[in-house]
């Protein structure tokens, strides 16, 4: 049985008249990949941000261990636990090598130590040959990868990914696998929320789908026909 | 390239900041409310820094129209006052906003205008029959507009000729005397002015002749106040003493007497004569 | 009266010489206002940053008086702050009329608007994921601030030249509340406005040229910083 890192009920979201998510419980367990399927518009990147502390829901109770608390004490827990990854990663203007250092920086960690570490994080991610060029001239995979790294070298429990492959030729996209898998077997929690499903459920634990504004299970994931092939409206 | 831009501009203007002369001295600054006259004139570039070094004082100087020190002075914003309109000063005075007024130099006022003199004043001993000709010649007289000491005495001329000055050709600038001076000589036009600010200008005044002078109405003389202590305790009385005491001392006196531009005295020592 | 090219070469080469009055004059100029623009950028991007990122009432309100207070005549800011100062003003207890000081809080007044709105209009350009990124990464709420200040950075060193240019040029304030005092608070402006009074053409042209000088050294960096801007976009 695995303990829940934030076990979210009633959250509840809306747009002017529509509401966008009316979700009973969510739960985020420790070491688990969770697979957020859903139409455009659904409400995946709202869900993934609310869950990541970055968009105020209208209503929403967060359990952390015992306590239950209101989103807005909850969101401190959660930014110390969890690192969101934008579709479209954001590279701060400067080198790859700083932009993976960011979230070390914050604390505090010595000079010399702090780049070892960011040297063994381009290794692992294979970045090494690109740690000083501008982030913002790398291609969108390999922004995925930095960002990817820029996550992991923080150590958070959970990692929240929207969208992490559209817009990826197939050699990018089967990278992306391949780190997320490894950041996956090193224990992080993953909750990606994507179209496409061929290359993720494999990896996947979970599968859910958002339909609307309620999460509907998906059979187990390694039940499912790998002939399905789903790869809609990317973007 | 980003930040040397940044960098540089931060190290220049350190560099300029640096450069600046100390504004702390010994003695606590003296604020010296003044007219135009004194300042443009030169006059208080030989008078002051000799009485600096000797005393350790330095002199602030605000040169301002007269009707604006002496609104400074009872304001508490300046601690002695350089000015020239007897009848305000004396004002001044009785209405224990300043003390000690002491007579410093004379001068006189003059008229000049263009040398074409359409008006046809020039030579005239009586400044309101000038004053006269000019307002029935229609041609531009350019008043000070200022409230300042001279504006303060050609106001009392034109009352005294019995006009009412106004129309298009008289025109009101509202600026300090040298600006006057340029107006008039841009405009062909007529004005009244201290000698010594004339005579300080007149290089660059090449249409311009002095017309009338030697009334005794013209008579122009310059006094110095200090403001009342008894009004504001921290104004700086005592620094406002030592600069009335060395303006009206021998050696000041005698700056001001050999003081001359191209070999001509704008201001005469008063000092004594009270 | 002297022709322009008689003047013009005089001024050359009172600038060249190294005349110490003039340079008196210019440095005095640079001093208030780099105090004065280092003293208002701290506050006046920390509100635009508050304009920009945060949700509250009257919001929309700040941000049109700010765009407002942006034409504000440099006079009308001198007068107010020589009424407060005046000895006999209810600041007058502070004796600041007539000082640099009194330049440099004239100089900040009239700074701070133009900071705020183009402080305002860059952060506001920066793209919502700065923050975001910021955030989730465990930043805390003044470090994500200084990151997104980061990313937008040309944006608003395009502010702080453009204050700067603005008030270094500005005479009626300084004019007012400095006193024209020479060698303490006489400045470019205002040293131009009395020697032109004076009918001392030349040194006026001289300071002319200093300002023409920077204003082109401004709007080139500004034009850089433009160039920067748009490829960062």
């Amino acid at each position: 049985m695995k303990t829940p890192l934030f076990h979210f009920r009633h959250v509840t979201k809306r747009f002017g008249d529509r509401v966008l998510l009316n979700i009973d419980e969510f739960v985020v367990n420790a070491g688990v990949c969770m697979l957020i399927t859903g139409d455009n518009g659904a409400g995946k990147t709202t869900l993934l941000k609310i869950v990541s502390g970055l968009v105020k829901p209208d209503s929403a109770k967060v359990q952390v261990k015992d306590a239950v608390l209101s989103w807005s004490k909850a969101r401190v827990k959660i930014q110390r636990n969890l690192v969101y990854l934008h579709q479209d990663p954001y590279m701060l203007d400067t080198t790859v090598e700083r932009n993976i250092a960011y979230g070390l920086r914050l604390h505090k960690e010595p000079r010399a130590h702090l780049y070892d570490t960011v040297a063994d994080a381009l290794r692992w991610a294979r970045l090494d040959h690109l740690a000083h060029r501008n982030a913002r001239s790398l291609s969108g995979g390999e922004k995925q990868r930095v960002a990817l790294t820029r996550a992991r070298i923080v150590n958070p429990s959970v990692l929240a990914l929207d969208e992490p492959t559209t817009n990826m030729d197939q050699q990018s996209r089967i990278s992306t696998y391949q780190l997320i898998d490894a950041l996956r077997n090193e224990g992080m929690a993953i909750l990606v929320a994507s179209h496409d499903q061929t290359g993720l459920t494999p990896i996947a634990d979970h599968h859910t789908q958002l339909v609307g504004g309620k999460l509907v299970n998906v059979e187990p994931a390694f039940k499912r026909s790998r002939a399905t092939k789903v790869t809609r409206f990317p973007g | 390239m980003r930040n040397a831009i940044g960098v540089s501009l931060i190290v220049v203007t350190l560099m300029l900041s640096l450069s600046t002369p100390p504004a702390t001295a010994a003695q606590r600054p003296i604020r010296l409310a003044t007219t135009t006259s004194t300042d443009n004139s030169g006059l208080l570039r030989q008078l002051l820094p000799p009485f600096e070094e000797q005393t350790g004082y330095p002199v602030h100087v605000i040169a301002v129209g007269t009707g604006k020190a002496l609104r400074m002075g009872r304001d508490g914003d300046a601690d002695v006052l350089l000015v020239h309109a007897y009848e305000d000063e004396m004002e001044f005075v009785s209405a224990r906003y300043g003390v000690n007024r002491r007579d410093v130099m004379y001068n006189d006022f003059v008229i000049i205008g263009p040398h074409t003199d359409g008006a046809k004043i020039r030579g005239l001993k009586d400044a309101l029959a000038a004053l006269n000709r000019i307002q029935k010649a229609q041609l531009p007289f350019v008043s000070r507009g200022d409230d300042s000491g001279t504006h303060k005495r050609e106001r009392w001329l034109w009352r005294q000729a019995g006009i009412t000055p106004g129309g298009s050709w008289y025109r009101e600038a509202g600026q300090g005397m040298g600006k006057v001076l340029q107006m008039a000589e841009e405009l062909d036009g007529y004005t009244l002015t201290d000698r010594g600010t004339w005579l300080a200008h007149k290089p660059t005044l090449t249409h311009l002749l002095l017309l009338v002078a030697g009334d005794q109405r013209l008579y122009n003389r310059y006094g110095i106040i200090a403001v009342s202590p008894q009004r504001y305790e921290d104004i700086n009385y005592r620094g406002a003493m030592r600069l009335i005491e060395w303006l009206t001392s021998q050696q000041g006196q005698d700056i001001i007497k050999n003081f001359t531009i191209n070999g001509e005295t704008l201001f005469f020592p008063l000092a004594g004569a009270n | 009266m002297e022709s322009l090219t008689d003047a013009s070469l005089k001024a050359l080469s009172l600038l060249v010489s190294g005349d110490a009055e003039l340079w008196a004059i210019i440095s005095i100029s640079f001093g208030v206002s780099f105090q004065a623009i280092l003293y208002t950028t701290p506050p006046a991007l920390l509100t635009a940053y508050a304009l920009a990122h945060f949700e509250f009432p009257g919001r929309r309100t700040l941000v049109s008086l700010f765009h407002t207070l942006l034409a504000v005549p440099a006079v009308v800011v001198g007068l107010t702050l020589y009424l407060l100062l005046s000895r006999s003003g209810p600041f007058g207890d502070l004796k600041l009329l007539f000082t640099q000081t009194a330049m440099v809080l004239g100089q900040m007044v009239l700074s701070f608007p133009i900071l705020v709105a183009m402080g305002h209009s860059a952060l506001q350009s920066a793209d919502q994921r700065v923050w975001e990124t910021a955030y989730t990464l465990g930043a805390p709420p003044l470090r994500a601030m200084f990151t997104v200040m980061h990313e937008v950075r040309y944006g608003l060193f395009a502010a702080v030249i453009a204050a700067f240019g603005r008030i270094i040029a500005e005479v009626g304030c300084s004019m007012m509340v400095g006193g024209n005092i020479l060698n303490y608070t006489r400045n470019i402006t205002t040293a131009i406005a009395l020697e032109t009074s004076k009918g001392q053409f030349a040194q006026g042209i001289a300071l002319g040229i200093v300002l023409l000088v920077l204003a082109l050294v401004l709007n080139y960096s500004l034009s850089t910083l433009r160039h920067r801007l748009a490829m960062q976009a």
